[in-house]
């Protein structure tokens, strides 16, 4: 498979789309997932912040009933109301159970912190981390951060409830930390909370509380291998599976190609068989196969006119040779050599006059710019042609009568040279083909978008058979009492592209004896009609 | 004295080939189209016939088939200005054919094979 071709690259950008459709619709999963974990971590620890406040609450509603000064860690540490405070020891621990307070990392400070609580779990480097995000202030605040801190299991080992009794049970420490080393690998991510209460409502606590973030980013970690693995196992897939899809699709087009390559001008017999059922393929084969046919049948009208080309042109020249064979086959009077060379000569005429109408017909038909077009009153045009046919319709005793029934000018846009020659063209067949003491008309027919100059005459006239073929190249009408053929067969032809090309038409209408009334029609810029 | 009958619809081969063949010796008749042909073929002897003919037509067809039905005896050398093979496919069954590009002599030849 070529990096061009089309099956790459519909399959590259299709993958693409789906890649890009697929990564950012997880994108947008893996986002509201943590958003909600975190959401659910952080509420976790206002939870816990507040419950801890409680306790502290309950211990100093406790101390309202004390007699000696408040201290409490002396009171924390069971020196004072044993029993209320094992009552409150009790809640304490339950809450540690159900709040799953033994992995949180706690730091509580009273006053300014010249007193300071620690979970035994707390290292050095936590309570430090806590200092630098939780500056200052009095309001919730929560935080996240990363640092070397005691692994899991230590964690658990380590902790007992918070503030458990009994006699060096306490697992909190007032002053000191215990200082243990920690390894790289016991790396956590820990979410922080900072709460603050005012115990008595003159000494400020803050209770910092820290919890890893272990099992959320175990679960998030979980979806992003997940979803990676699915859209890698998705687009490898769509990758294949498409690539099989479009190959089938494409299937045609390579049809298509191999009837193309066997294409030469010496078989265009080749057609594609239309076996698809995909619509676009269908149309494609269609249009295929009719642009054969139409080579097919191009290439034979150029072998049929080149075969007529060559015949019109051996004719005369068969003549010149037999001509001037004859000449030398004995000693001849002058005169019959100059009549030789004057036969000759004419057919020399017939060949050039041949050659130039073909060069001419060409570019009529194959080189539109050689039309000038201009705005030109129809009616002062044909009043010309009309003068300079009648001397030529003298002549041969032949009346030429202009018919006009408007005295409006009738506005063409026309190459004055090329409408000429086609008008000449028919008022000269008109009188070929007329007898002497006969009569020729031209008639103007305006409409309102199109005007028809009718060219009639009372002449021999065509019989049906060969009127649908007059206007092809080359066609002579084979008939008695036609006269000698002087023409080259293109008159006809040519009078046909020029009318064409400006838009217009001949048609003809003829009966045998009795006539033939040639009509141009050409359209009008503005008819008399339009113009008032 | 053999007799010619030069069937071609123009006038000046028509005169070349017939003075060429007067002048050697031959009787010869000329007509410009099949028609003409079919009322000369009536009225005289014919011993060798020289037909054009235009590819599209059927006529020059038409006329041969006549000839090859009823004359027997005459033959054909069919000439026009199509290559000789083109010739041989159109009417298959003629003597000979001649190219009219090609030289008078070639055509005396071909005649005279005839005589």
């Amino acid at each position: 498979m070529r990096f061009t071709s089309i099956r790459f690259k519909t399959n590259i950008l299709y993958t693409l789309i789906l890649g890009i459709i697929l990564i950012l619709y997880s994108a947008a999963l893996y986002y509201s997932v943590s958003r909600i974990l975190f959401k659910d971590v952080d509420d976790k620890l206002r939870i816990k912040a507040n419950e801890i406040a409680q306790i502290i609450y309950a211990y100093e509603s406790l101390e309202t009933t004390a007699a000696g000064p408040f201290d409490i860690i002396a009171m924390l540490k069971g020196e004072s109301f044993r029993q209320e405070r094992m009552i409150i020891d009790d809640l304490w621990r339950s809450d540690v159970e159900t709040l799953n307070l033994k992995q949180d990392f706690i730091h509580i400070l009273i006053g300014n912190g010249e007193r300071q609580l620690y979970s035994g779990n707390l290292t050095p480097e936590i309570v430090a981390k806590f200092q630098k995000i939780f500056s200052a202030g009095t309001t919730e605040k929560y935080a996240t951060f990363t640092g070397l801190f005691p692994s899991k299991s230590r964690v658990e080992a380590s902790i007992r409830p918070f503030f458990s009794s009994g006699k060096g049970s306490i697992d909190f420490h007032s002053n000191a930390f215990n200082g243990r080393k920690v390894n790289k690998s016991d790396s956590l991510h820990l979410r922080a909370i900072r709460s603050s209460v005012r115990f008595r409502q003159t000494v400020p606590i803050t209770i910092q509380i820290a919890t890893s973030l272990e099992s959320v980013e175990h679960i998030l970690n979980k979806l992003l291998l997940f979803m990676s693995l699915s859209i890698l196992t998705v687009l490898s897939i769509t990758s294949f599976m498409g690539g099989f899809f479009v190959q089938r699709i494409l299937q045609p087009v390579l049809s298509v190609i191999r009837a193309a390559d066997q294409l030469s001008h010496r078989d265009l017999r080749v057609r594609i068989k239309q076996t698809e059922k995909d619509v676009e393929m269908i149309l494609l084969i269609d249009s295929f196969n009719r642009m054969i046919e139409r080579l097919e049948k191009s290439f034979s009208h150029i072998s049929e006119f080149s075969s007529h080309v060559a015949h019109e042109l051996k004719t005369p020249l068969a003549i010149v040779r037999g001509e001037l064979e004859l000449a030398l086959e004995k000693k001849r009077a002058p005169e019959e050599y100059q009549r030789t060379i004057e036969n000759c000569l004419e057919e020399v005429g017939r060949m050039t006059k041949i050659i130039r109408d073909l060069l001419l017909l060409a570019k009529l038909d194959y080189q539109p710019g050689i039309f000038k077009f201009e705005e030109m009153d129809l009616r002062i045009f044909l009043e010309d042609i009309d003068q300079q046919s009648r001397i030529l319709a003298a002549d041969k005793e032949i009346a030429l009568s202009f018919e006009n029934e408007t005295s409006k000018p009738i506005c063409i846009r026309a190459d004055p040279v090329h409408l000429r020659r086609l008008f000449l063209n028919l008022i000269n067949n008109a009188i070929k083909f007329t007898p002497a003491n006969g009569r020729i008309t031209i008639r103007i027919n305006p409409d309102r978008e199109k005007v028809r100059v009718a060219i009639s005459d009372t002449g021999i006239g065509i019989s049906a058979e060969h009127q649908a073929k007059i206007f092809e190249k080359f066609y002579k009408v084979q008939e008695e009492d036609r006269g000698p053929d002087t023409g080259s067969g293109l008159g006809l032809s040519i009078a046909l592209s020029i009318a064409k090309a400006h838009g217009g038409d001949i048609q003809v209408q003829s009966h045998p004896q009795a006539g033939s009334t040639f009509s141009v029609i050409l359209p009008v810029v503005y008819s008399p009609s339009q113009k008032k | 004295m053999r007799t010619v009958l030069i069937v071609d619809d123009e006038a000046t081969i028509r005169r070349v080939y017939e003075e060429l063949l007067s002048n050697n010796g031959y009787r010869v008749l000329a007509v410009e189209n099949a028609s003409h042909a079919g009322q000369v073929l009536k009225q005289e002897v014919i011993d060798i016939m020289l037909l054009d003919i235009k590819m599209p037509e059927v006529s020059d067809e038409a006329l041969f088939d006549v000839v090859r039905e009823f004359h027997h005896e005459i033959r054909i050398i069919v000439a026009s200005v199509y290559p000789i093979d083109e010739q041989r496919q159109r009417l298959p069954w003629a003597d000979d054919y001649y190219d009219k590009a090609e030289s008078l002599k070639l055509l005396l030849q071909k005649i005279a094979h005839f005589s």
